[in-house]
């Protein structure tokens, strides 16, 4: 009964509708990735991937800056 | 339904609030009723199995020792039975020490880490433990509260849906995190461009400035290659004038410098040599000068004085009156002798006199010729009539001619100081044209008049204008090339303005884009988690806004069976976002009235407020009996407010929990709840711990029945 009372209430609906709203775009390539970091590892690798690619393209947003100032120096 | 892995044996308790010495309470049946009167340290085993199991989280833990027990230990140790033997969890508080410390043994006296042991327990952490009842005694003067904020997780557990909770409140953090990461990198790109354009601005001024009034006048803009060869022509030019090698292939602006140089060595040293003549003959005409001034002044001097010898001369001859100066002083000579004679025969005279008339004498005393007083008396003053004219004519003679001695003795003292003076005069005057001589650079020999000199003067002044003029030349030609190589290094900046301006704008443009691009990157990842994050919560709001009605349904269930409530007997859950994400509020309402929802503190009773506070703890308990390591109810003092016909519904409830649940409850109202336990719990399920007398020093006092 109470299966009944809370049908469709669970991770994996929620992740199908996500899926299923974000048809396309970066958004959509992202969430893929995050399910299968779901899938591998659950949230806390989520949370590890996403920090590691905010890390990685800031970096890369500070080296590009640090390369520019450089090249402005000579 | 399934069963939990692990059931409570027993209780060891020392130091620990009211308890001092080690006691144990064991359970031997399933459940537990404590009896006893307020503080007598019921409670204190209610509290202390919920110590051993979360510690205080929120709170101090030095709270929770016994102050009249510092020296000793303060521990709880509960035995719990699992099918393959006894385990141990005991939680330490060691003297002195701020946070206690959590063992776990297995059977085999091996320590377990508590994730692994009770997963569910660990996870949910001591705010969420729903199946923990702690509706603890109230604070007197405190309003007791429906407070089902704590649930949440129990809620996303039983629904298999805490991950999404759990993922948007990382994505949260990250995107929280990021953003001040993000606003640094922005900002730093702004400076960038920022400092870009101010530079831009600078060099289009400069330009603008420069174009106001080219060097190159009207003519057409040269180009570079122009520019640099009219450097380069200007360089030989000043290296061959100079006398200087020109190094080859220097940079435009190093041959400006050097042009410069140059013209300013060229500068120099014309401009000492000429300087120096300058000095050498303009020195010249000032001693000249000088020089004619002095003769002209000492030939002065010396006519003025030649006039006053003239004079003194002159003078000196009416004063001698045809005599000189040795004849004048004989005759002053002659003259003091007659006049000394003269006055011996006076005085003589008045001598005889005064001797007639005291001694009346018939004789001349002095040639003793015979004669008569009177007639010597009258002879004597005949005499002396005669004689006196004659000696004020004497002396009138001497005073002149000694006037005339020391008139004549001063001026030829003055003609004597003249002539020194004339012939110091004519010495100047000839010294100066010496002098003269030596400036011109003559031969002594050489006669030189005024007028000589003056020529010369003259042609020395000439030389002077001419080495002046030649000084105003040297100047003109210096600033002459330090305009042309001031012109040219301008012609040049231009060329250079011009390619830093368009270096610039491509930098802005074109250079500025890699960065631009990276950072549109990272705005597009974390745009990209805002979406799915947006997505993720609605769908997940969606979820629970459906969850939350049969929710309701289950609360107002027990909540009426509890209390039987006429006046609101609709408990409904709703949902919040809060700054910590969701939560979720009790409000109670009214078939009779709909859409009304109020706060329970406002318009329950206190006994059904008690009885609204059990309510989520029995709801819940069912939600998670399936998944729990240990299945608990600890309960302490629930039927606060509560008459009898309702003590017998909370039983009701409690026996509904009890038949997966373990119950340990705590309640100083015996004489309500001991006789209906039979009614409502089989035999052998539970027993009684009834509570004597507490005693500071050794602790609570009870009796297991």
């Amino acid at each position: 009964l109470r299966q009944d009372l809370f049908k469709d209430c669970d991770s994996a609906y929620v992740f199908e509708q996500v899926r299923r709203l974000l048809e396309s775009g970066e958004s959509r390539s992202l969430w893929r990735r995050i399910e299968s970091e779901l899938r591998d590892g659950g949230v806390g690798a989520v949370e590890t991937y996403l920090r590691s690619s905010l890390k990685e393209l800031t970096q890369q947003v500070n080296d590009s800056v640090a390369r520019f100032q450089e090249r402005m120096k000579e | 339904m399934t069963a939990a892995r692990f059931q409570i044996r027993s209780v060891s308790i020392e130091g620990f609030k009211g308890f001092t010495n080690p006691q144990t309470i064991t359970f031997t049946k399933k459940h537990a009723f404590l009896f006893g009167k307020n503080f007598s340290g019921k409670s204190s085993i209610v509290e202390a199995i919920r110590w051993c199991l979360f510690g205080l989280a929120e709170r101090p833990e030095r709270e929770v020792r016994n102050a009249y027990y510092a020296s000793g230990e303060c521990q709880v140790t509960l035995e719990l039975q699992a099918s393959e033997g006894l385990w141990h969890v005991q939680r330490r508080l060691r003297p002195g020490a701020d946070r206690s410390r959590l063992s776990i043994t297995n059977p085999s006296g091996q320590d377990m880490p508590q994730s692994q042991v009770f997963p569910f327990l660990a996870r949910m952490g001591p705010k969420e433990g729903t199946h923990i009842i702690f509706a603890a005694q109230q604070a007197s003067g405190r309003h007791p509260q429906a407070d089902i904020s704590d649930f949440h997780k129990v809620l996303y557990s039983h629904l298999h849906i805490e991950e999404v909770p759990d993922l948007l409140e990382r994505m949260d953090r990250l995107l929280e995190e990021q953003e001040s990461v993000r606003e640094d990198a922005a900002q730093q790109i702004d400076g960038i461009e920022e400092s870009l354009k101010n530079k831009l601005e600078g060099v289009n001024l400069s330009l603008a400035e420069l174009l106001r009034n080219p060097p190159w006048g009207e003519s057409a803009i040269p180009t570079r290659a122009e520019s640099e060869a009219r450097i380069s022509n200007l360089a030989l030019e000043m290296s061959k004038i100079a006398n200087k090698s020109m190094a080859p292939e220097t940079e435009p602006l190093r041959l400006i410098e050097q042009i410069e140089r140059w013209a300013a060595e060229l500068a120099n040293t014309s401009r000492e040599e000429l300087t120096k003549s300058l000095d050498a003959q303009q020195d010249k005409v000032n001693i000249l000068r000088k020089l004619l001034q002095t003769i002209h002044e000492a030939e002065k001097s010396q006519t003025e004085t030649e006039e006053s010898i003239k004079q003194l001369s002159q003078e000196l001859n009416e004063v001698y009156r045809g005599k000189t100066l040795e004849e004048l002083g004989a005759e002053i000579t002659l003259l003091n002798g007659q006049v000394k004679e003269t006055d011996a025969k006076l005085s003589i005279a008045r001598q005889t006199e005064e001797y007639c008339e005291a001694y009346v004498p018939n004789g001349c005393p002095a040639c003793l010729t015979d004669c008569t007083a009177d007639e010597l008396l009258e002879k004597v003053k005949h005499n002396m009539e005669q004689a006196t004219p004659q000696q004020i004519a004497l002396a009138k003679n001497l005073e002149d001619l000694k006037a005339r001695c020391g008139k004549a003795s001063e001026l030829n003292t003055r003609l004597k100081d003249l002539e020194t003076k004339a012939r110091t005069a004519e010495e100047e005057q000839s010294n100066a044209i010496a002098k003269i001589h030596t400036t011109l650079e003559v031969l002594n020999s050489s006669k030189l008049d005024e007028k000589d000199i003056s020529s010369h003067l003259a042609a020395i002044e000439n030389s002077v204008e001419t080495l002046r003029n030649g000084l105003s030349s040297a100047e003109s030609l210096f600033s002459q090339w330090k305009r042309r190589a001031d012109s040219l290094r301008t012609e040049f900046r231009f060329h250079q303005y011009r390619e830093q301006q368009q270096n610039l704008q491509w930098q802005l443009t074109t250079g500025l884009q890699p960065i631009r691009q990276d950072f549109q990157g990272l705005v597009e990842l974390e745009e990209s988690m805002r979406k799915i994050k947006e997505v993720l919560t609605r769908i997940f709001n969606e979820v629970i806004d459906r969850a939350l009605p049969p929710l309701s349904n289950m609360m107002t269930e027990v909540y009426c069976r509890l209390t039987g409530q006429p006046s609101f007997e609709k408990v409904e859950v709703q949902r919040t976002d809060g700054v910590m994400g969701q939560s979720l509020q009790v409000r109670v309402g009214s078939n009779r009235i709909p859409g009304q929802l109020h706060s329970p503190e406002d318009v329950l009773n206190g006994q059904a407020i008690s009885a609204l506070q059990l309510v989520p703890y029995f709801v819940f308990s069912q939600f998670q009996a399936e998944s729990l390591e240990l299945d608990l109810l600890l309960i302490d003092d629930p039927s606060q407010s509560f008459d009898t016909s309702h003590v017998e519904f909370l039983l009701q409830e409690l026996a509904t929990a009890g038949s997966h649940a373990q119950l340990v409850v705590a309640t100083h109202e015996e004489e309500r709840f001991g006789p209906q336990l039979d009614k409502y719990f089989p035999k052998g399920e539970f027993e009684l711990v009834r509570f004597r007398e507490f005693d500071p020093d050794k602790g609570p006092s009870f009796v297991i029945e």
